[in-house]
């Protein structure tokens, strides 16, 4: 048994989940039953719980095998191979905390048809886990998609007044980017088949990242920009975010929760999987239009952030604000910013999630987002306010906190990098377009992220107390321990954050070592360079 | 003993962990422990006031055992027998790119530690007695403990990184501190005012730092073959980059990232224009205005200054800007205090003014001076507000001098604390403000008459508001409303001990005593690596600049005495009916925050309503549009589903006739 689970460890891992979701699905459901409630979060919690010990097995360097591979249609290419590295196991490991997480969230918040919500909590786990295990593009597709049903059904059953149109603005806004990751795949899929690999295997990651870097740039154009179109969507990088402020207004908070901590990163970790590691010339090519994209991302939806009047829409488009950083490690193309992408992703993750629970708790006291209507909740909440100031600290990147280390990497990596240096005519300026600058920009997003937050916690928390809300209760126990757990690790990595990166740090470094040659200015000659043309445009 | 002594010298680096532990400790005892008894149960009602004192003394516990680390140090800098320790330890690395935290000993850094653990182990010692009957008596020691470990931690800095984590840590304790009483609007508005403003200067510090490892980069790289990022921003280092830098270099990058990397003092340490929002700091609690807002974290701009110092010598315009910022934040910040009626905002104003007197000695090419200014009025402007926390105190919580005065007799030793706080930071008669305020001075007047006389001038108007805050406080007839309380020992003698200080320090390290001179302890270091130390003669030698400023100092104070002091008022109407509109100006702080708010509110906040109305009614108008449209199209095409057999019929006839109409065309 033993030596079967350590062969077929990430087989067991998917399956996990689904053994739990068949225990709820033949366990009764008694209306009325005073202990129906517990009983399915009993479950919740052991499901969770497991999956998260099974999957901390991996990421504490346990040995077990992280490769399988199976023949499964072969005809068309595709077959089964699960794999896991440092990227994927991070995610991984974050996803089944947050799930955890996410069922401690549920005991306050979800109080119908738990039957159902923890069937889909469970099955939402084996997509998510598929995701960022498969090693096969078709099967990464599958559960790409796998994860839009139980969303789409968490959204429409357990949300807001307006679910429904949320709901359905997600899914249909989700298979928009859909059509274009499956167009992406499928170039790949055309690409390798013109070159003479075992066609038995056209869809294999391995076999598309030995084909992919070498052939032209306008094939790799063809393939990358439709991925990262797809992508983008996910993630979300503007214009395609619309979807993202409805979704979380609406969302329940565990779901909020599990969408900005962990289903954004899908859009992240599938641009660096797919569309960096196997296109290098279309990335270099692409890297001032996605540096465009990236500083709009960051400055843009925080400059939005800060108008909102409602608290969780705020927050979704902080969520928004903070991907951006993601592009702008990637397009650093170095490994400091690939490393800080991969790390923004983990500790946006952790943040975000504990952000969304905060408001779930203030809303589920005052039974209203608005933040005009709030005022002073500080002195009745002490306890809320005290985790939301420092979640919000840590969001906006206080030292010592996990943002804080991650974002310093994605600067320093964009800073120093030469990705790009772009000088031409528009409307007839002139102008110089490099990642120097793209990253000054970006660096406001600092700025107003403070501002942002902190003029929230202002409005919300800060001032006197009025009659309406003097009476709110603080915290419950289970809300407790989910903050408790989130920041602990806020700080835990955010003191240490080298027992985080060291976990995939190799990967992703030497990922971007193909971006060596690819981008061969010598940085002293650049930089020199600059040095004379800030000198000629003072002269 | 000695090896008690040295094992001190040896555990440094537990000098910030102390307060960090009793920061963690306070959380546990006071926010985990009553979280797990439940606040009401009667076990935490029998913890709840033991915590409390255990939370006071585990904050001064620490502080004391960082001043007792301090002390071996202090010790061997005056006998010359310090030696340079760095200590470094990775803690982030990707690629090429490794940042270190650590700790360095050296003579600018002992000087600080002395100064951060002395100042706050008295101000919270006198804290006990000021929020003794706070409800956040806990958690404002807490708070404390927090900023000591940051403050520590940044004046222990080996690296520029590590100053900037450190810097970013005391923005935040000084958010949290002066947002402590959060129901106050006044104290909500000026927590995110400062830790905004500041949030600007960090942008240009972070731009700066990047700029510099980006510039410096390649060359570096290959002329060391070390990690750059690790030894570039180095303090060791940068000493080294100066002496190795090419011409390219020294033209005009070194300008701009010298620029850059001041923005962050210029917001910390409230330089022009980025000083407004440390007057309304002073919506904090008293003990912090004291430490964070005029002793030790304002002061950390200077000492950012002072640590990359070489850089910033090496770009003759960097150091013209520094110079000028400073004169005028000396100006602006002296002239409004001449008009506040708060007293502790006319004291912020004043820490404002003085700190500009330390920016310019920085841009004057003195270092020495500028942090020897930086030291002496750490003590005596502590005390200042100290003891206007006593009067306030004593006062009920009024701060308005013009419901004070004639309190001489009833806060004795507030009283003269007070005037000896006032002689000094006037420069009078050897205190320590005097031999401190002479040098700078001295420096400004080697590199520009301009700087030299506006600076001699503001001396002036800083002997003449601080004697008008004392004459309103203290003298005259008792106007307010308020029974005045009397004088509490635990805040008074913290007020004693800060006044020998204030008197002696400045003359002890004047080099007239057995000291060496504090320039020569501090600058000696700084120095050595490069840049040039300006000692060119000018008109005056320093003992005539000794005479001048005394003179300018004693007519401000007998022109304040002149103005604000009934029994002398013989200051004709005329006058002061013509200073009216100069008053006002200043009166309105020169309408700096008029200014901020019509950006914010008209500029930005209009920018980021068109941006969101842009998001919901663009952006995300087209994708509900394409929505619609299909939605709407969709209905139309099921217009023609109209299931009646005739309608097919008819439609497939008709088509049929086209087709064939259009074959025939197509046929001839």
């Amino acid at each position: 048994m033993l030596s079967w689970l350590t062969e077929h460890y990430l087989t067991a891992l998917l399956a996990l989940p689904l053994v739990f979701a068949l225990w709820v699905a033949v366990t009764p459901s008694i209306e009325g039953d005073a202990d129906n409630a517990r009983r399915f979060h009993t479950i919740g919690i052991v499901g969770t719980v497991i999956t998260f010990l099974f999957s901390a097995w991996a990421w504490n360097g346990g040995s077990v095998s992280l490769h399988e591979k199976m023949a499964w249609l072969p005809s068309l290419g595709i077959s089964y191979a699960l794999g896991a590295d440092g990227l994927s196991l991070t995610l991984v490991i974050l996803t089944t905390f947050l799930m955890l997480m996410a069922v401690i969230a549920s005991f306050s918040s979800i109080t119908k048809r738990l039957k159902l919500y923890y069937s889909l909590l469970f099955i939402l786990s084996t997509a998510l886990i598929g995701v960022f295990t498969a090693r096969d593009a078709f099967l990464f597709f599958l559960f790409y998609e796998l994860e839009l049903i139980p969303m789409y059904l968490l959204i429409a059953i357990w949300g807001g007044a307006n679910r429904q149109y949320a709901a359905t603005k997600f899914v249909l806004y989700t298979l928009f980017g859909s059509v274009f990751i499956l167009a992406g795949i499928f170039g790949a899929f055309w690409a390798l088949s013109q070159h003479h690999v075992n066609s038995q295997e056209l869809f294999l990651f391995d076999n598309l990242k030995e084909t992919l870097p070498h052939i032209g740039l306008a094939a790799q154009l063809a393939i990358f920009i439709p991925l990262f179109v797809g992508f983008a969507v996910k993630l979300p990088v503007v214009p395609f975010h619309t979807w993202l402020p409805d979704a979380h207004v609406e969302a329940p908070t565990p779901v909020s929760m599990l969408l900005a901590g962990i289903l954004l990163k899908m859009g992240g970790y599938g641009m660096i999987r797919l569309c960096y590691d196997w296109l290098p010339g279309a990335a270099v090519a692409a890297g001032p239009w996605i540096g465009l994209l990236a500083v709009i991302n960051i400055v843009y939806t925080a400059g939005i952030a800060l108008v909102q009047k409602d608290l969780k829409k705020l927050i979704a488009y902080s969520s928004v604000s903070h991907m951006g950083f993601v592009l702008l490690g990637l397009i650093a193309l170095n490994p400091a910013g690939f490393n800080g992408a991969v790390f923004v992703m983990f500790a946006h993750g952790i943040v975000s999630a504990a952000l969304f629970m905060c408001v779930g708790v203030v809303y589920l006291r005052t039974h209203t987002r608005q933040i005009a209507e709030m005022g002073g909740l500080a002195t009745p909440m002490p306890a809320v306010f005290f985790f939301f100031l420092f979640t919000c600290m840590a969001s906006l990147g206080l030292p010592f906190l996990i943002s804080f280390a991650s974002e310093t990497m994605v600067f320093y990596g964009a800073f120093t990098s030469q990705a790009f240096q772009w000088m031409g005519h528009v409307l007839g300026m002139g102008i110089t377009w490099n990642m120097q600058i793209v990253t000054i920009i970006s660096a406001l997003g600092v700025v107003i992220g403070a501002a942002y937050l902190l003029w929230m916690m202002k409005r919300v928390f800060f001032g006197p107390v009025s009659e309406r809300w003097a009476g709110l209760n603080d915290l419950t126990f289970s809300e407790v321990i989910v903050l408790t757990s989130l920041s602990v690790l806020v700080v835990v990595y955010g003191f240490q954050p080298l027992r985080l990166t060291q976990r995939f740090e190799p990967w992703v470094t030497a990922m971007t070592l193909q971006y060596q040659h690819l981008t061969p200015q010598p940085v002293m000659r650049s930089a020199q360079g600059v040095a004379t043309h800030l000198a000629a445009l003072v002269h | 003993m000695d090896s008690w002594w040295m094992s001190l010298q040896q555990h440094v680096a537990w000098v910030p962990v102390y307060p960090l532990l009793a920061f963690a400790l306070i959380v546990l005892l006071r926010g985990v422990l009553p979280a797990t008894l439940g606040k009401e149960s009667s076990t935490w009602q029998q913890w709840n006031a033991p915590t409390k004192t255990a939370s006071m003394l585990l904050t001064v516990g620490a502080t004391f055992l960082g001043l007792l680390h301090t002390l071996p140090f202090v010790y061997a800098l005056l006998t010359n027998n310090l030696h340079v320790v760095e200590m470094n330890q990775p803690w982030l690395q990707a690629g090429d790119l490794v940042l270190s935290i650590g700790y360095r000993i050296d003579p600018m850094s002992v000087m600080m530690l002395f100064v951060v653990t002395f100042i706050s182990l008295f101000i919270q010692i006198y804290t006990h007695g000021y929020m003794g009957h706070d409800e956040g008596y806990a958690k404002f020691y807490g708070y404390l403990a927090l900023f000591n470990f940051s403050m520590l931690g940044l004046v222990l800095s080996t690296n520029l990184f590590q100053m900037y984590v450190f810097w970013e840590l005391v923005g935040v304790s000084s958010y949290l501190l002066i947002g402590f009483w959060y129901t106050r609007p006044d104290a909500a508005a000026a927590c995110i005012k400062a830790f905004l403003m500041n949030r600007v200067g960090d942008f240009g510090l972070l731009i700066g730092i990047l700029s510099l490892l980006f510039f410096t980069y390649g060359w570096w790289q290959s002329y060391l073959g070390v990690h750059p990022s690790e030894a570039l921003l180095g303090f060791s280092g940068i000493a080294a980059l100066v002496a190795q830098a090419p011409a390219w270099f020294k033209s005009l990058p070194i300008g701009i990232i010298a620029f850059l990397i001041f923005m962050g003092p210029m917001a910390k340490s409230a330089q022009v224009p980025l000083h407004t929002w440390l007057p309304d700091a002073m919506a904090g609690p008293t003990p912090i205005s004291a430490l964070i807002h005029a002793a030790t974290m304002v002061a950390a701009g200077i000492y950012l200054v002072g640590r990359v110092y070489p850089l910033f010598a090496m770009s003759p315009n960097a150091m013209a800007a520094i110079a000028i910022i400073g004169t005028v934040t000396a100006v602006v910040g002296a002239t409004i205090a001449l008009t506040q009626t708060d007293i502790k905002k006319a004291l912020a104003y004043s820490t404002c003014s003085q700190l500009g007197f330390m920016m310019a000695a920085m841009g004057c090419g003195v270092p020495g001076a500028g942090l020897f200014h930086l030291f002496t009025h750490a003590f005596f402007k502590a005390m200042l507000f100290l003891c206007s926390g006593s009067v306030i105190h004593a006062c009920d919580d009024e701060q308005d001098m013009r419901h004070m005065g004639g309190l001489w007799s009833k806060l004795p030793v507030t009283a003269i604390t007070y005037l000896i706080g006032t002689i000094a930071i006037s420069g009078l008669f050897l205190t320590s403000g005097f031999w401190s305020k002479d040098s700078i001075l001295a420096g400004a007047q080697a590199y520009s008459k301009p700087i030299f006389w506006t600076l001699a001038a503001t001396a002036g108007m800083t002997a003449f508001y601080m004697f008008r805050t004392f004459i309103m406080t203290f003298m005259g007839s008792y106007r307010g409303s308020a029974h005045v309380h009397h004088e509490m020992p635990v805040m008074v003698a913290p007020l004693a001990v800060l006044a020998v200080p204030s008197i002696a320090v400045g003359w002890a390290l004047s080099g007239q005593g057995v000291l060496p001179s504090f320039e020569t302890l501090i600058t000696g270091h700084l120095m050595h690596g490069g840049g040039h130390h300006a000692v060119a003669a000018g008109n005056f030698t320093h003992a005539q600049i000794g005479w001048l400023s005394s003179g300018i100092g004693l007519t401000g104070a007998l022109l304040a005495l002149a103005f604000y002091w009934k029994p002398l008022n013989f200051v004709p109407g005329a006058i002061q009916k013509a200073c009216m509109p100069l008053y006002t100006f200043f009166a309105k702080k020169w309408y700096f925050d008029e200014v901020y708010n019509a950006f914010v509110s008209k500029v930005y906040m209009v920018f980021a309503n068109a941006s969101s109305t842009f998001d919901r009614g663009v952006i995300d108008g087209l994708v509900t549009g394409v929505g619609s449209t299909i939605d709407a199209s969709g209905g139309l095409a099921r217009q023609l589903q109209t299931g009646r057999v005739q309608t097919y019929i008819a439609v497939i006839f008709f088509g049929l006739v086209v087709l064939s109409l259009l074959g025939l065309l197509w046929w001839h």
